[in-house]
């Protein structure tokens, strides 16, 4: 077997023959198939079955566990209690949902008879379930502050602000230009405070790892899209070498939304602890109940934005405020959520003075965890809310003046050196209200229902932005069977990643898609990609890896074919698999293995970016609302998309309409409502999740390229940034059809039913 | 325990089972027809859909002993014999219908019994209707409704 | 180990079910059983499934009433020749959960079951249903007003069992409807409104009404006060906005998940008076 390095002849071919175009997913047969295996479907012979005792109460000690009763029925194999794990776990649970105790037993049933036949015995603790309330000095001590449990993001900070003392997770402030002069300046002066749901991801299949030590190695059999920061944090809980803990890709990743980015304390450190202490594998899964309340949903979160306009719509200043919701242990998404709070209004909009301050809170509630758009999905909703209000107060059109203000490309923005690559926002909006125009409806002339639209810009960076450079490195292997396996740190969990990196080694070596294979770096592999599919990174810095080696193989297949045939490498054409020169001699690119490649020819390919591109999108929503009832229903919802450059425009489309269905269920009906940290609707009969009677009667996707000069084919990311301005959009239809402003999602009937018939209207 | 005898995919099976157990469980983990997903736990999302004597029921919410003497089809036994595709899976596959798959045994199943009913319309509110007890989280619907379209104009 | 029976006819059913009384539970579609099942909230030594017994099975329809068998599937309702007639079931069935429920589920099941949010009660009660029950003594019937008797209650005897439930179903002259509000399609009612009305020849005076609701309190309620408020008036809009108001009277919703008593007690009169009007639509009546 030999490896190549990519050699200096590098050549950008513009080829539109497999890039660009919409290829069939490659995994879709096996999932129509019903032959796809998900994590769940994982049963190996000599596993164990793990059943956890979970918290009822948000808040308590620890005194007694007595596991003799569960140890006494048969079949149990091994009884932890929480202080007895291994790693970080302590003796207090904090919150509803927080591990007590964990059984291993032969079967499912038996393991759950045990776990009830656990006794115990816990002390309550005064709880805090508002993060407003938690940094208070008097509020109950979840946490002190800046915890470190081995997750990622934890850096120090200063707090400057008196009022937040305790249970702090994370801090940011930036202070651009001089804010108080900018409102001094300004014409209007508006302030407006907002608030985000706890919204959980519902993803279908619910965790599920097996935890198995192989020596001193761990190896767990699950989804987890980011295997670097996982690794290295389970490992860092664990207290044991990050070398030592392995992931493996069950055979079809299961979905994540940000839901299965990272490691969930209730599931990989409980699976290991009891997988180390009876020496076998163990499968632990949790039901939808735990999959709402022992994994994360997104932050809760409360906005105060101020912002300042001059008469004629320039923004002069605006102050933005934060307070989010941890929940009761740190994860590093606190810190992002700030961090993308912060950044995210000078991503989009000049404002030439600016002040920020964010803090995140532990609480007694579930823990917040990463969910598509970390941050920007809620910053973006009150932000776009806000700029509406501020419009209408200055009397101006909505759409003109946020255009008046919209960054562009070679923009400098006040808090980064970097000028503002590749920008499509002002096009998505032109091309966005086209498509919305086209698609206006007759009045319906029913007194009880009225109508009105809304937009929304929004931005989200691709790439974590974690690190001031990310890379990723891809193998690319052609077997004599004349297939491809590219081996990269790429998780589809549905985005359709496989079928990207398949469609650039075709594009690249003129070898069909259908004969590349695609699999993640395997346990063994010493290849490095330390973040996987996470932020919108994967087409955008894997995939640039993979044409990278896609390239190297197609040079080194030209200078074998043109060795074979007598001619020139660049009067090689690879088609179909097979090389051939002018003169229509042809040769398979398998037979092109020498003896000295043994079986395979492996070559690599890398890949790196110190910018973190921003892609924009500019919504639009229609909405009607039966005033009777307050029932609203999207009628029409537009979603405008700068993808940079669309590799596979049907699977962007398939990202932008998913984004919608998560936007409207922000927008108007989903949250885990907690009380005093109890769960209300912990369940998918209570908990809704839309059907597509509850989409938009039309869903329209339009694809603006951009090109974004730092990725593969001028690409950037698409998945997560589509999620910001979806319920923003509608929230401004909802304020425009009704003239009242809702600013707390979800907004259900009932809401707007209140709201429309209160005598102090508005 | 209760003995049941029915038909799975095309083959005679017999089992004994408590007859408390969901239909769901006897097909994943006696039968090992992991094509049958398993998510809510409330009869709301759909995954686990089967036909039961040739109609979508959810078999999280059929109690195994009906199944005695009848026929059961899963994702597995959908195409019959045949290497190929059903139409109905072909049209997801061409229509981009699938993201991460986990709804779609279940999504398929219920859209080959609307088809399948001898009376439809084909048209997209009728086909979002029929759909409606399946739960998908990645597509946001709109792909699957134009595989079911496709399939339902074509037949017509 | 629970023991399942599988009676093949009525007889063997109701000697099953006496035999073992307090310790076993009908099966019919077992929609809603499963999941009590599955919650450990149900734990029967015997489980008697009914849905093979012929005699409980299927829509009779003779000359003046119709005749619903207890393992009678919405699906089966839903696509007999009565739920186009009686237009309230057909609405009502249309809205119930979805497309695998409605294969599986059973109109005996749901009314045993006697949750209040049931959609298929409120056409039921405005039909003036009575429910047939059986048991080793023979027949009984009692109104489907009178056997719901309280939250999640039936005026069931240990040994008895719904059998199926009947109706007059065969004035030509009525029209109705169902009207339904949920959080989401296919989900539990916040409130579902049912109304069945009979006018005059030219259609301009209410003959006779009914109206029932479903998810307001611990039973699903016939309305008499918006029916005593219509009867003999005019069918126009006014009139029936200010009859709907009536609505509250005979209701005492919860708060709950899906909306406080408040937003309920509005729903009831919104959905009355759209459902009374569509009712009146449907007579083809000038307004």
């Amino acid at each position: 077997m030999s490896r190549l390095r990519r050699d200096e002849r590098t050549v950008q071919r513009q080829s539109e023959r497999v890039v660009g175009s919409d290829v069939p997913k490659i995994d879709a047969e096996d999932k129509v198939a019903g032959d796809a295996r998900f994590g769940s479907d994982l049963e190996p012979d000599d596993v164990l079955y793990a059943a956890v005792l979970y918290s009822t109460r948000t808040h308590a000690e620890i005194d007694d566990v007595d596991l003799s009763p569960a140890m006494a029925i048969d079949g149990v194999e091994c009884a932890l209690a929480r202080p007895d794990f291994m790693g970080k776990f302590d003796d207090r649970v904090r919150h509803y949902g927080d591990v007590i105790a964990a059984i291993a037993a032969t079967g499912p049933e038996t393991a759950d008879r045990a776990v009830n036949a656990i006794d115990y015995d816990l002390t309550p603790l005064d709880a805090v379930h508002d993060a407003r309330e938690a940094v208070d000095g008097d509020a109950p001590t979840v946490h002190p502050n800046n915890l470190d449990i081995a997750q990622h993001a934890q850096h120090d900070f200063t707090i400057e602000n008196e009022n937040y003392t305790k249970n702090i997770d994370d801090y940011h402030e930036l202070t651009v230009g001089d804010p108080d002069r900018g409102f001094e300046e300004a014409d209007h002066v508006v302030t407006g405070e907002y608030t985000t749901p706890r919204v959980s991801h519902c993803n279908l299949d619910t965790h599920c790892t097996i935890a198995e030590w192989d020596d001193d190695t761990l190896v767990l059999t699950e989804t987890l899209a980011s295997h670097g920061r996982s690794q290295r944090e389970i490992a860092g809980f664990l207290e044991i070498d990050p070398e030592r803990v392995k992931i493996k890709e069950p055979p079809s990743a299961s979905s994540s939304f940000g839901g299965r980015s990272l490691r969930k304390l209730t599931v990989e450190p409980v699976a290991a602890s009891l997988a180390r202490e009876v020496d076998r594998p163990v499968r632990l899964q949790l039901d939808r109940e735990r999959e709402f309340v022992s994994t994360a949903t997104r932050h809760q979160t409360q906005f105060t934005l101020e912002t300042g306009i001059t008469a004629d719509g320039e923004i002069t200043a605006m102050s933005v405020d934060v307070v989010t919701d941890t929940g009761a242990y740190p994860n590093g998404v606190g810190h992002v959520v700030l961090k993308n709070s912060r950044d995210r209004p000078l991503d989009v909009y000049r404002i030439p003075n600016y002040e920020y301050e964010g803090v995140a809170a532990f609480t007694n509630n579930v823990p917040g965890g990463e969910y598509r758009a970390i941050g920007s999905t809620q910053l973006t909703f009150a932000l776009e809310s806000h700029l509406d209000e501020v419009a209408a107060r200055a009397g101006l059109d909505r759409i003109t003046f946020r255009r008046k203000n919209l960054v562009e490309e070679g923009y400098v923005r006040p808090h980064t050196e970097v000028p503002i690559g590749s920008c499509g926002v002002d096009d998505c909006l032109e091309r966005g209200l086209r498509r919305f125009e086209e698609l206006e409806r007759d009045e319906t002339g029913d007194p009880r229902i009225t109508r009105g639209w809304g937009v929304a810009v929004g931005a989200h960076p691709t790439t974590s932005g974690a690190t001031s450079e990310d890379s990723s490195e891809a193998i690319l292997t052609l077997t004599a069977d004349g297939t491809v396996t590219a081996h990269t740190g790429a998780v589809d969990q549905g985005q359709g990643i496989d079928t990207v990196i398949a469609q650039i080694v075709g594009h690249e070596t003129g070898i069909p898609t259908s004969r590349v294979d695609v699999e993640p770096f395997s346990t063994t592999d010493r290849f490095a990609d330390h973040l996987g599919s996470i932020a919108s990174r994967s087409t955008y810095i894997i995939g640039a890896a993979v044409r990278d080696a896609a390239i190297a193989l197609e040079r080194e297949l030209h200078d074998r074919a043109a060795s074979a045939l007598d001619v020139s490498a660049d009067a090689i054409e690879i088609q179909d698999g097979v090389a051939a020169s002018p003169n229509g001699e042809g040769i398979p690119v398998e037979q092109l293995l020498s003896p000295t490649d043994g079986d395979e020819l492996e070559v690599y390919g890398s890949a790196s970016s110190t910018e973190t591109p921003v892609s924009y999108g500019a919504h639009f929503a229609a909405v009607e609302v039966d005033v009777e009832t307050g029932d609203v229903d999207v009628l029409t919802f537009v979603a405008s998309q700068d993808v940079g450059h669309a590799i596979n425009p049907k699977m962007i489309e398939g990202q932008l309409e998913g984004a919608i269905q998560h936007g409207i269920e922000f927008a108007l009906y989903s949250e885990l409502q907690l009380d005093r940290g109890m769960p209300k609707n912990a369940n998918l009969a209570d908990y809704p999740v839309i059907s597509p009677k509850e989409m938009p009667e039309d869903v329209a996707c339009e694809i603006v390229e951009s090109n974004e000069q730092s990725g593969p084919y001028g690409a950037k990311g698409v998945g997560t940034p589509s999620m910001p301005p979806v319920a923003p959009a509608i929230m401004n239809a909802l304020a425009d059809a009704t003239g009242n402003r809702f600013r707390d999602p979800p907004i259900d009937s009932e809401t707007v039913y209140t709201e429309l018939s209160s005598e102090d209207r508005r | 325990m209760t003995e049941i005898s029915f038909e799975l995919d095309g083959e005679q099976v017999t089992t004994n089972v408590d007859p408390k157990t969901p239909l769901r469980e006897v097909l994943r983990d006696e039968f090992g027809k992991k094509g049958v997903k398993s998510s809510c736990d409330s009869g709301r999302c759909g995954v686990c859909t089967v036909h039961l004597d040739g109609d979508a029921v959810k078999s999280c919410l059929v109690l195994a002993p009906k199944a005695d003497g009848r026929t059961v089809t899963t994702i597995e036994g959908l195409a019959g014999e045949t290497d190929d595709l059903h139409d109905v899976q072909q049209a997801f596959l061409d229509k981009f219908a699938t993201q991460c798959g986990y709804c779609i045994p279940g999504m398929i199943m219920t859209a080959v019994d609307y088809l399948e009913d001898g009376e439809y319309s084909g048209e997209r509110a009728e086909i979002e209707s029929a759909l409606k007890g399946n739960v998908c989280r990645c597509t946001g619907y709109e792909k699957i409704v134009d595989a079911v379209e496709e399939v339902a104009n074509s037949r017509s | 180990m629970t023991e399942y029976l599988k009676p093949v006819d009525r007889e063997s059913a109701r000697r099953y079910l006496d035999e073992h009384r307090d310790s076993a539970k009908i099966v019919a579609g077992g929609q809603s059983l499963s999941l009590l099942l599955r919650q450990g909230l149900l734990d029967p030594d015997v489980m008697i499934d009914i849905s093979d017994v012929d005699e409980f099975s299927g829509i009779e329809t003779g000359p003046d009433r119709v005749s619903i068998g207890a393992v009678t599937t919405y699906e089966q309702l839903e696509s007999h020749p009565v739920s186009s007639t009686v237009e309230t079931l057909g609405d009502s069935v249309d809205v119930i959960a979805d497309r695998q429920v409605r294969t599986a589920g059973t109109i005996g099941g749901a009314i045993s079951h006697a949750d209040p949010s049931l959609d298929i009660v409120p056409p039921l009660l405005c039909l003036d249903a009575t429910v047939r029950i059986g048991s080793v003594d023979g027949e009984r019937t009692v109104p489907l007003e009178e056997f719901h008797d309280g939250y999640m209650a039936a005026d069931l005897a240990q040994n008895e069992l719904v059998e199926g439930i009947t109706f007059d179903g065969s004035a030509s002259d009525w029209e109705s409807n169902y009207a339904k509000h949920s959080r989401v399609s296919g989900g539990w009612a916040t409130v579902g409104i049912a109304s069945r009305v009979r006018t005059t020849d030219d259609r301009d005076a209410f003959t006779d009404v009914r109206i029932a609701a479903a998810a307001v309190g611990d039973t699903a309620v016939r309305l008499s006060s918006v029916e005593d408020a219509l009867i003999g008036e005019p069918t126009d809009r006014e009139t029936v906005a200010d009859a709907a108001s009536n609505a509250t009277a005979d209701i005492d919703p919860l708060d709950d998940l899906s909306g406080s008593a408040e937003y309920k007690k509005h729903l009831a009169r919104t959905l009355v008076e759209r459902s009374i009007n569509r009712t009146v639509d449907r007579t083809g009546g000038v307004r």
